[in-house]
């Protein structure tokens, strides 16, 4: 029986068209690849897509100041007379820039860690990693990330290394378990009977069965980081006035709650759809690989 | 293993986590570029000044030695001293930190009770009404942060119906009771005062929801999950088949296995709830440990941030054993059996 | 003399996303009491279904379309829910087929089987006592054979062996048999010198306790040594039925024959080539007798009516066959 089941892995691992099909039975699924692909396509066209750009940067613009949203200001304006949408669709930009960033930064380590503690279970090799990774993981995500971020200039910049200082070990985690699981296959000991170096078996048979976890992984992360993000803007430790951040321009909003509620209520809407697009689509990538373990 | 044992175990692991969890942080706090010193004299301060209070910091000696010095003090309660409060950090702590623990406190009420009723309701009415509400929900309620749904609650609650107050622990004119736990609740009911004791409730309400709210949905649908798969399994077949009630049969038998994997994400919620407290706290202005939290980071206070960090770590690790025990309590195949079986 | 339990006709759907199946096509079973019947067919012939139409523990997107289940002269399928569960408390019991899944893991056995007892306690007036629930308890264990009874009672299910865990089920079944038991392939999940142990020891308890016994079986041999009459099912049909011996050494019916057939012989010739053919679709059965594609001897008739399950002349042995009621 488990060779069988050994075998439907590595040949599942390739089926696209398949993977397809069957993701695209699910509406929800569909709905959240829309709005992340919305989103994406946002981030990169802001300037060219907004009615008013320079919104964006320093720009005044008193005379216009808190005006509810209309035809001229679809969303309103803030209490400089910025236009709220152009400045809440720059800050897809600032959010979806900060999750690629910090994604990009934090899986190659993350992963291969995994990989390398799972394959070498039971040594001092995964003692001594996932040990490091408990110590991060011991303390709630966004206090660590606040703690880290605060000992750096609040910037954009820091609170991307900030999170992403913080986030590796999840990955590490999640890649470990997979490949501690994996570890005692059929398939792997076959490769290692041929006399397939350990590199060769982690990257070329462990990896690619780890595609869906991580995949997942990455997609509801695009959610967190971006969650995380705006936590720590809406404190003050990320982005600075007047970048067009959204977590900046809910807290900054929050001052004139609740009669210009639009100077918050729209950035924090926006962060939400983003979240939940990728929530969903990430439920999607899951249920596709879901299937293939049966 | 038993029970105890097993308990000794998690303890020991944490302790050893947070040790070097307190190493991460000291050493971050003082290897990145700034100068405390300098930070907290402030940009003004005579050279000589700032030279004092480098000693005093004792930011002069090797790394090693601040650490050992840190850890002595931490062990005998004293977590040193704030630059900007200008106060023993543990007193800041003991003042701030109760406030935001009965706020945690309870939104973890609210969570637990919460998901078990809706995920209760939506899996024994698995696929009909009920269960898409409560479905619906969840994936909204995940989608939105714990700031936002703050916001979003104030507005709606607050100021729209009037329902609840916007900010603040106790409406003017309720004096707040003598101090005996630093939690507002409690000590007015040991004092006696259900005025106050009422009144800091109420104010506790939306704060609480808007905390435990994206947990609260998660855990439903978790629990949700655990009785649809469940109840085709064959054990309930038999008990059913064994003319057990119909109450035992869902409140037992079907109620148990399929609530440990929710008690099981429990650890992250708590992580999720000391987290998104420090937001709530700003948008309703409850004075808890973020007051004292931002203004600390914002002046890079390290003393105070290497503390507060710690002291969240072991409020947490407490509260992942507690989580654990439970786990191994409700599940037995956890407890008794080796890793990696 | 009236039987035990007696059904007449039974129709049985399930509503899946692809259409009905209509699995159960006019069953016709009856149990005499005392007596040890044995049922043996193919997997999803129906047996399973039939057994939980039964106690009424059908799944939920079952549909009972038509028939009559009739127990110690009560209408099952009309009983309310207080009739019910005083069956499935005290007259009726089922052993399943993976004991590990028919135990709820996260309770230790003692509190599996004091559920049992406190609910099927025979008066219920009398109120139970731990005390006596527990020594209820270790009585039944003792009765199943089980070594060390009390420390069974403080384990969890995954902590026994599949053989033990099977003798709980037994013994939890006999808390509350009173009149008929229904067995589910007891044994096709545990080792084979298991196997023989455990249905040594049903049959003895059987004898013992005067029940009567559903006995079902992919194990022909099983079958074979432990029950007095034997039901063929395919299909959603009772095929044949007849006494052990007579059903074995002289098969009527086309399909019965090819089954006994298809067990592989120690001496002879190997072996055999199985029946041709595989279970029909359930959402588009063949008219007439089910067995028509698969059948050697199919005749005009036998696509256009359902043949009945009816004696052969004088003797106890019924066959539905047109071959052998001819119109």
């Amino acid at each position: 029986m488990q060779i069988k089941e050994s075998i439907v892995k590595i040949s599942a691992r390739y089926d696209l068209k398949r993977k397809w099909y069957r993701f695209s039975k699910s509406p929800l699924s569909i709905v959240g690849l829309i709005i992340a692909v919305i989103s994406v396509f946002l981030a990169l066209a802001a300037p060219y897509v907004v009615p008013y750009p320079t919104h964006a940067g320093l720009v005044t613009n008193f005379k216009d100041k808190f005006l509810p949203p209309g035809s001229t200001y679809l969303f309103g304006t803030d209490e400089i007379g910025r236009d709220v949408l152009s400045r809440t669709v720059f800050g897809f930009q600032y959010s979806l820039m900060m999750a690629a960033v910090v994604l990009t930064l934090v899986i190659p380590p993350g992963v291969i860690s995994g990989l390398i503690a799972g394959y070498y279970r039971g040594t001092w090799i995964d003692t001594l990693i996932m040990r490091i990774a408990d110590v991060f993981i011991a303390v709630p995500p966004l206090v660590l990330a606040l703690s880290i971020a605060a000992v750096l200039t609040p910037s954009v910049f820091n609170a991307m290394m900030a999170v992403s200082l913080m986030w590796w070990p999840w990955y590490t985690r999640l890649v470990y378990n997979t490949t501690s699981a994996l570890r005692n296959e059929y398939f792997v000991q076959a490769a290692e009977v041929m006399g397939a170096s350990p590199f060769r078996i982690i990257f070329g048979e462990i990896l690619p069965n780890c595609l869906g976890p991580i995949l997942t992984k990455i997609t509801l992360d695009v959610g967190w980081v971006i969650l995380l993000g705006s936590a720590l803007s809406f404190v003050g430790l990320g982005a600075q006035p007047p970048t067009p951040d959204l977590g900046t321009m809910v807290a900054s909003g929050g001052n004139f709650m609740p009669d210009a509620w639009w100077i918050s209520m729209f950035p924090a809407i926006a962060i939400c759809i983003i979240i939940l697009g990728f929530n969903l689509l990430g439920d999607g990538i899951r249920d596709i690989f879901v299937e293939e373990a049966r | 293993m038993r029970l105890s044992t097993y308990i000794l175990k998690r303890t020991a692991f944490v302790i050893f986590s947070l040790i070097g969890l307190s190493v991460l942080v000291f050493v971050l706090a003082r290897v990145l570029p700034g100068d405390p010193a300098r930070m907290a004299a402030g940009p003004r301060a005579p050279e000589e000044v700032v030279e004092a209070l480098r000693r005093q910091l004792r930011l002069d000696k090797p790394m090693y030695e601040q650490y050992f010095y840190w850890v002595t003090n931490v062990l005998h309660g004293d977590l040193g001293y704030s630059l900007v409060t200008r106060r023993s950090i543990t007193a800041d702590v003991l003042e701030y930190l109760p406030t935001s623990l009965e706020l945690i406190v309870l939104a973890a009420i609210f969570e637990i009770a919460g998901s078990f009723i809706l995920g209760v309701i939506a899996g024994r009415y698995s696929y009909k009404w009920p269960d898409n509400l409560v479905r619906l929900a969840s994936y909204i309620g995940i989608s939105i942060p714990a700031f936002v749904m703050a916001i979003i609650l104030q507005l709606l609650f607050s100021w729209t119906f009037k329902i609840f107050p916007t900010t603040g622990m106790l409406s003017q004119g309720i004096e707040r009771p003598p101090v005996v736990s630093g939690s507002v609740a409690l000590d007015s009911l040991i004092a006696g005062r259900f005025d106050a004791f009422v009144d800091v409730l109420w104010h506790m309400v939306l704060p609480a929801l808007a905390l435990c709210m994206g947990g609260l949905l998660q855990d439903a649908r978790i629990i949700r999950s655990g009785m649809v798969e469940n109840k085709d399994k064959d054990y309930i077949l038999m008990a059913t088949s064994q003319g057990l009630p119909d109450r035992t049969v869902m409140f037992k038998y079907l109620l148990k296995p399929s609530v440990i994997p929710a008690v099981t994400v429990m650890g992250l919620d708590i992580a999720a709830l000391m987290a998104n407290a420090f937001l709530v706290e700003i948008v309703f202005s409850w004075p808890g440990f973020s007051k004292l939290g931002i203004t600390v980071m914002l002046n890079k206070d390290l003393n105070a941030i290497v503390a507060l960090v710690l002291v969240i770590g072991v409020i947490y690790a407490i509260a992942n054993i507690v989580v654990d025990v439970m786990v191994a309590y409700l599940d037995p195949r956890i407890r008794l059996m080796e890793r990696g079986e | 003399m009236k039987p035990l339990l007696d059904v007449k006709d039974l129709y049985v759907n399930y509503k899946t996303y692809m259409g009905e199946l209509k699995v159960l096509n006019g069953v016709n079973f009856t149990v005499h009491e005392g007596e040890k019947v044995g049922l043996i067919g193919e997997s999803g012939c129906g047996k399973t279904t039939t057994m939980r139409a039964i106690l009424r523990t059908l799944a939920s997107n079952a549909l009972v379309k038509g028939g009559d289940i009739t127990f110690r002269n009560s209408e099952v399928l009309k009983m309310d829910k207080k009739e019910l569960t005083e069956m499935r408390r005290k007259h009726i019991t089922m052993i399943f087929q993976d004991p590990t899944a028919a135990l709820n893991p996260v309770f230790k056995v003692g509190d599996l089987i004091a559920d049992v007892v406190r609910f099927s306690s025979n008066s219920n007036t009398e109120k139970l006592t731990k005390e006596k629930i527990r020594t209820q308890s270790l009585g039944v264990l003792k009765e199943v054979a089980l070594p060390d009874p009390e420390r069974v009672l403080d384990s969890y299910p995954f902590q026994l062996s599949g053989g033990m865990r099977q003798r709980i089920c037994i013994a939890m079944s006999l808390a509350t048999a009173r009149e008929l038991m229904i067995a589910d392939e007891p044994t096709t999940n545990l080792d084979v010198t298991i196997q023989d142990q455990v249905l040594r020891l049903m049959k003895d308890l059987v004898e013992r306790r005067r029940l009567s016994i559903i006995l079902i079986s992919h194990a022909l041999g099983t079958v074979r040594g432990t029950v007095d009459k034997v039901y063929a099912m395919y299909a959603g049909n009772m095929i044949e039925s007849a006494d052990t011996e007579e059903l074995f050494s002289n098969p009527l019916h086309p399909y019965t024959q090819g089954l006994l057939k298809s067990v592989p012989k120690l001496t002879g010739t190997g072996f055999s080539e199985g029946i041709t053919g595989r279970i029909p679709d359930y959402i588009n059965p063949p008219l007439g007798c089910r067995f028509n594609p698969r059948c050697t001897h199919a005749m005009d008739i036998c696509f256009k009516e359902k043949p009945q399950l009816l004696n052969v002349g004088k003797s106890n042995h019924k066959v539905a066959c047109w071959l052998y009621h001819r119109r």
